[in-house]
């Protein structure tokens, strides 16, 4: 595997290996046609020369028989005294001789294992191909073919096998007046020698060839492949944030080009992203002091609306009820106001967690009693389903309690009956486990349309621009619970389906700091058919 | 996937690697094309192919084709050999050759058949000249038997008959060379030879077969008796391959040289052979220089006419001895020359040194140095000449006649007494008297010695016709005369009556001048050992002829002596003769 893992990071060796193979087939088709073409021109050569030596050796036969005298008339003797220089040439010259005699009355002889033959000793007469035995069969012009040539050794059991090149012809003695055929053997071993020694030098030549192939690659891949690595580390800290990591430039060739772009790359981009990160953090701060400018004349206007409210009851109807909205709309302002700064502090990074064991089903009784007013006002019954054991989480319980009430308030802002008659019903659910704690808020409200559950944690959002605030919420409400809920390293997740209603879930790691992997409550409802 | 198919890629590589290294230990056959050799040579005559034998031949068809496929040519016998019958066909050889001049048709039943020959003559195995047939051995006696039903020959002749005039087509005069006793000059022994491509073969194989034991002391051999020849003598490029089989000592120095000699003389006769090797059982046999490539031009040392010998016509006019060419003959620069000294014949010794002379009565013979270096002007008294003091005597007898010399420098005389003639010899202060069966004792007309000094000529007077015989002389190791063979008498034409001189054409024939008339004359050659000089030698006739001029040696011409002046004999268109006036008697050296 680790094998595998190696191929498929390194470019190096894929292009070393790929080359490699390359480089092998072309060697290797290279090698064999080198090798074709030696190994045909010296058969060629060979058979050339053989034939020719053959056909002198018959023509020298011919020669001495046709210049025979008369008195020769024992046949034996002068196939004896014709065949028996050859085969002494034939020793020195490194060939076998083989003089068949006649096979019938008038008959061509061409059987070199018949009677009478006449050979070189130590030959084994098989050695003549039956196909060229066959072709001397009759009255036939000289031919050669290629075959086996088999002898016994000197010790005279081993049989030593070599290829070799048997040349027939036939002669007729004028003892007789019968045709002998004559087989010359001529081995091919020296070629097949010096054959072996090209095929060696070719094939030391060609593993040379594909280790200079090979090294020169690596060289060639290493000289762009290291470049191309710096810049993937150098890229991979960009990303990591660290935007002061620069490639070192060296040289004017095309990677050096490369480097150079991806400096410029790099500069920028941290130029751009701080200069957003300067015109965010200018924005937060415009929105932290405009809110903190605000809270000083909100004050005298708190003050002299109180004064304005306690007075009411001797106005006219008419500007007590001035001074009623006028008191209504304060506290919006100041709750808004409130919402801002705090979000004004999340951005700053200015949130501080005061963390304590803090059991949520504690939390959720006393959120669901303070909202029950405002249940009641609006019809809602409000259920908590809570398990008898607490459910604790190391939590700042002011953040926990806000993030929930903000919950709760929505939930009954958006409340509608189960069924149609129904009472609406806010059911608060919370569980816990060894690892998290978690709060669900359950409504039958209209619900989210899908894409709506990522979105209401956005500041400032509604789901119906046109619908009022009813509830008096500000519009930052999730947005300061989604970072509530960050801020204690938990999740805070919406569900929602139209007509159905929705649910929101906070969960608490159980150990601040420690990671969140699941949630002991279902995002989805358990009253939810799940369709597919 | 892909691995795979490269795995299998690799693999394929190296089978197909693999399989280039391996040579091919089997194929087709393949047909070469033949360049055949230059069609063998025939000397000229036509090819003759034999026909075999058809089926249903009577007996005597059978004889007749049998006699027939003897013709072959060049020669092959076994297209003859399918004649016989397969008892026969094994073992039968044919170890000489009639020659016959025509035959009468095969006759006889079917168990025997015979053939009568008319003319034939007989050649030995080696191709030696036999003489005549007998009238009985000229009727060939053939027994046949039936084989598969077919009339087959059981018993026949043990040699090649043919045709008369077949053979003069393709036979040649060749001579076997063979060493004297003392090995110092070449004999050569005249055989006829097929000129086909077995020429060689059978010149070696003769040379082998020595020269028998009728020759001893005549002749020896250096080639021993038990070497035969393996297979033949190829002849290829000019050089002529020997090779032979059978037990050979070890050659000295000495007797490689004349081995040499012998094969060289012999085989230089083949214009095909430039140089021959030898190798006895395979081992090559060198020169002294090493050499194992021996050319034909060695051994001229041996010259059977003698090494660097004379060449010049010598004569006498007005008593005064003259030598050079015809029409240019000039007294000699010696006492001689200038003095007369009544001599009626000279012999000049082969080195053309010394001259001998036949007094004018016939009784003395002197001798005398060709030249002394006292010029050629006579001087005022001939009587105070200075090198008469060199003249000295080297024979007295009745009627001698013209002298011969030979290589060993022996002068032959022979003596014609009342007793007949007398054969002896002069070397130095040595002589002897030789006693030559059939021509001592005879009425001899003309002899001559041959130069190698074993072969003595002489025209012996019959009652009705001359007859020429021919003795061989035996001599011992150390060039002494140790006797004489007895003289056989050539075959001449029936014409030829009286003979009035004969000289040697070459060192095997013979030219003989027959007296047609008184004053017509015919010249025949007639070979040394009888058989008749055959087509392209001399016949011609002459008027007026009453000598013949010759010498055995190459290049010289043949002149009549005629009362005109000198006839040359070889020219095919004769040209005017050349006179020499006052010249009585012209002789080569020898």
């Amino acid at each position: 595997m680790a094998a595998l893992t190696f191929w498929r990071r390194s470019i190096q060796a894929r292009v070393v290996a790929s080359t490699l193979v390359l480089s092998f087939v072309v060697v290797s088709v290279v090698g064999w046609f080198l090798l074709r073409q030696t190994r045909d021109g010296l058969l060629d050569d060979r058979v050339d020369a053989v034939v020719a030596e053959a056909l002198d050796e018959t023509e020298d036969a011919r020669t001495r028989l046709a210049s025979a005298t008369l008195s020769d008339v024992d046949a034996a003797e002068q196939q004896r005294a014709l065949v028996d220089p050859i085969i002494q040439r034939g020793l020195t010259r490194d060939f076998a001789v083989v003089l068949a005699g006649p096979a019938g009355p008038t008959g061509v002889a061409a059987d070199p294992g018949g009677g009478g033959a006449t050979y070189t000793f130590g030959l084994d007469r098989t050695s003549v191909p039956a196909s060229l035995v066959d072709h001397f069969s009759t009255v036939a012009t000289p031919s050669w073919t290629f075959t086996t040539i088999r002898r016994l050794a000197p010790d005279g059991e081993t049989v030593v096998t070599e290829p070799g090149i048997a040349v027939g012809s036939q002669v007729t003695l004028p003892a007789d007046g019968r045709t002998y055929t004559l087989y010359l053997l001529f081995p091919t071993s020296e070629d097949e020698d010096t054959l072996a020694l090209v095929t060696r030098a070719l094939l030391t030549a060609g593993v040379l060839l594909l280790l200079l192939v090979a090294g020169v690659t690596w060289l060639v891949a290493q000289q762009v492949v290291t470049p191309i690595r710096m810049a993937r580390r150098v890229a991979e800290r960009l990303a990591a944030g660290q935007l002061q990591e620069r490639l070192e430039v060296s040289g004017e060739d095309d990677l050096a080009r490369l480097a150079t772009s991806f400096n410029q790359m790099a500069s920028n981009l941290q130029r751009q992203i701080r200069q957003l990160e300067e015109l965010s953090r200018v924005q937060r701060r415009f929105v932290s002091d405009v809110s903190h400018e605000l809270r000083t004349p909100l004050t005298t206007v708190r003050m002299a609306g109180d004064v304005l409210h306690d007075a009411k009851e001797s106005f006219d109807p008419v500007t007590a009820r001035a001074a009623e909205l006028l008191q209504t709309e304060l506290d919006r302002f100041e709750t808004l106001l409130a919402d801002l700064l705090e979000i004004s502090r999340f951005d700053a990074g200015a949130a501080q967690l005061e963390v304590d064991d803090v059991n949520l089903v504690d939390v959720a009784h006393r959120v669901v009693d303070s909202t029950r007013p405002l249940a009641d006002q609006r019809g809602v019954r409000l259920v908590v389903r809570a398990p008898d054991r607490p459910c604790l989480a190391e939590a700042d319980v002011r953040r926990v309690e806000r993030v929930l009430r903000n919950l709760v308030s929505n939930a009954i802002d958006h409340a509608g009956p189960r069924r149609p008659g129904a009472t609406p019903t806010v059911v608060v659910r919370v569980a816990g486990d060894d690892h998290a704690a978690a709060v669900a808020v359950r409504d039958h409200g209209v619900g989210l349309a899908p894409g709506e559950s990522a979105m209401v944690f956005n500041r400032f959002w509604r789901a119906d621009p046109a619908r009022a605030r009813t509830s008096g919420g500000t519009g930052l409400g999730l947005s300061i619970s989604l970072e509530d809920a960050h801020l204690h390293g938990g999740w805070l997740q919406a569900w929602g389906r139209p007509g159905e209603g929705a649910q929101f879930r906070l969960t608490l790691p159980r150990r601040n700091g420690d990671a969140l992997r699941r949630s002991p409550i279902p995002l989805i409802p358990d009253d939810v058919v799940e369709t597919v | 996937m892909r691995r795979r198919a490269a795995a299998a890629l690799v693999v394929a590589c190296l089978a197909a690697l693999t399989g280039c290294v391996a040579l091919p230990e089997s194929g087709p056959v393949v047909e070469v094309e033949e360049s055949r050799g230059a069609a063998t040579d025939t000397g000229g005559a036509a090819a003759i192919d034999a026909r075999p034998p058809q089926a249903g031949q009577s007996a005597a068809e059978v004889v007749k084709g049998f006699l027939d496929a003897m013709q072959a040519w060049p020669t092959e016998l076994s297209t003859a050999k399918q004649f016989l019958s397969s008892e026969t066909r094994s073992t039968w050889s044919p170890g000489g050759t009639i020659v016959y001049e025509d035959a009468l048709p095969p006759a006889g039943g079917a168990a025997r058949i015979e053939v009568r020959l008319g003319g034939a003559s007989r050649l030995d195995a080696r191709g030696a000249w036999q003489g005549e047939l007998a009238p009985t051995e000229s009727i060939l006696g053939f027994r046949l038997v039936t084989e598969d039903g077919e009339y087959r020959i059981a018993e026949l002749p043990d040699a090649l008959v043919v045709p008369e005039t077949w053979f003069e087509q393709r036979y040649r005069r060749v001579a076997l060379y063979f060493p004297d006793p003392s090995g110092s000059v070449l004999v050569p022994e005249p055989v006829f030879v097929g000129d086909d491509p077995t020429f060689a073969s059978s010149l070696v194989s003769g040379l082998l077969r020595g020269p028998g034991r009728s020759l001893q002391d005549v002749i020896s051999t250096q080639l021993p008796s038990d070497l035969r020849v393996d297979l033949s003598v190829p002849v290829t490029d000019g050089v002529a391959a020997i090779s032979l089989t059978g037990e050979a000592s070890a050659f000295s120095p000495a007797d490689t040289e004349l081995l040499f000699a012998q094969l060289a003389w012999t085989l230089r006769q083949d214009p095909d052979v430039d140089a021959f090797t030898l190798e006895i059982d395979g081992r090559p046999v060198r020169t002294a220089g090493g050499e194992t490539r021996i050319p034909v031009a060695v051994g001229d040392r041996l010259d059977p006419v003698g090494f660097q010998t004379d060449s010049l016509l010598h004569g006498l006019r007005d008593g005064l001895l003259v030598s050079g060419t015809p029409g240019a003959l000039d007294p000699v620069g010696g006492v001689m020359g200038r003095v007369d000294l009544g001599v009626r014949s000279v012999a000049v010794d082969l080195l053309g040194t010394r001259v001998a002379a036949v007094s004018e009565a016939g009784g003395t013979v002197l001798l005398a140095p060709l030249s002394d270096g006292e010029g050629d002007v006579p001087l005022e008294d001939p009587t105070t000449d200075p090198g008469l003091a060199d003249v000295t005597t080297a024979a007295v007898g009745t009627d001698v006649l013209t002298p011969s010399w030979d290589v060993h420098d022996r002068l032959w005389l022979l003596d014609r007494t009342s007793s007949g003639a007398v054969v002896s010899w002069v070397r130095g202060e040595e002589s002897g008297v030789l006693d030559v069966p059939g021509v001592t004792g005879a009425e001899v007309r003309d002899f001559l010695v041959s130069r190698d000094g074993t072969r003595l000529v002489a025209v012996v007077r019959g009652p009705r016709a001359d007859t020429i015989r021919v003795a061989r002389i035996r001599s011992d190791a150390r060039e002494q005369v140790v006797g004489a063979s007895r003289a056989r008498p050539l075959r001449l034409d029936d014409s030829s009556r009286r003979i009035r001189d004969v000289a040697w054409t070459s060192t095997t024939t013979l030219a003989v001048l027959n007296r047609l008339t008184d004053v017509s004359a015919k010249v025949v050659t007639v070979g040394v050992d009888g058989s008749p000089g055959g087509l392209g030698d001399i016949i011609t006739t002459l008027s007026g002829a009453t000598a013949l001029v010759g010498s055995p040696a190459r290049g010289t011409r043949v002149y009549a002596v005629t009362d005109t002046g000198l006839a040359d004999l070889n020219a095919t268109v004769r040209g005017p003769r050349v006179l020499d006036e006052g010249l009585s008697f012209v002789t080569y050296a020898g």
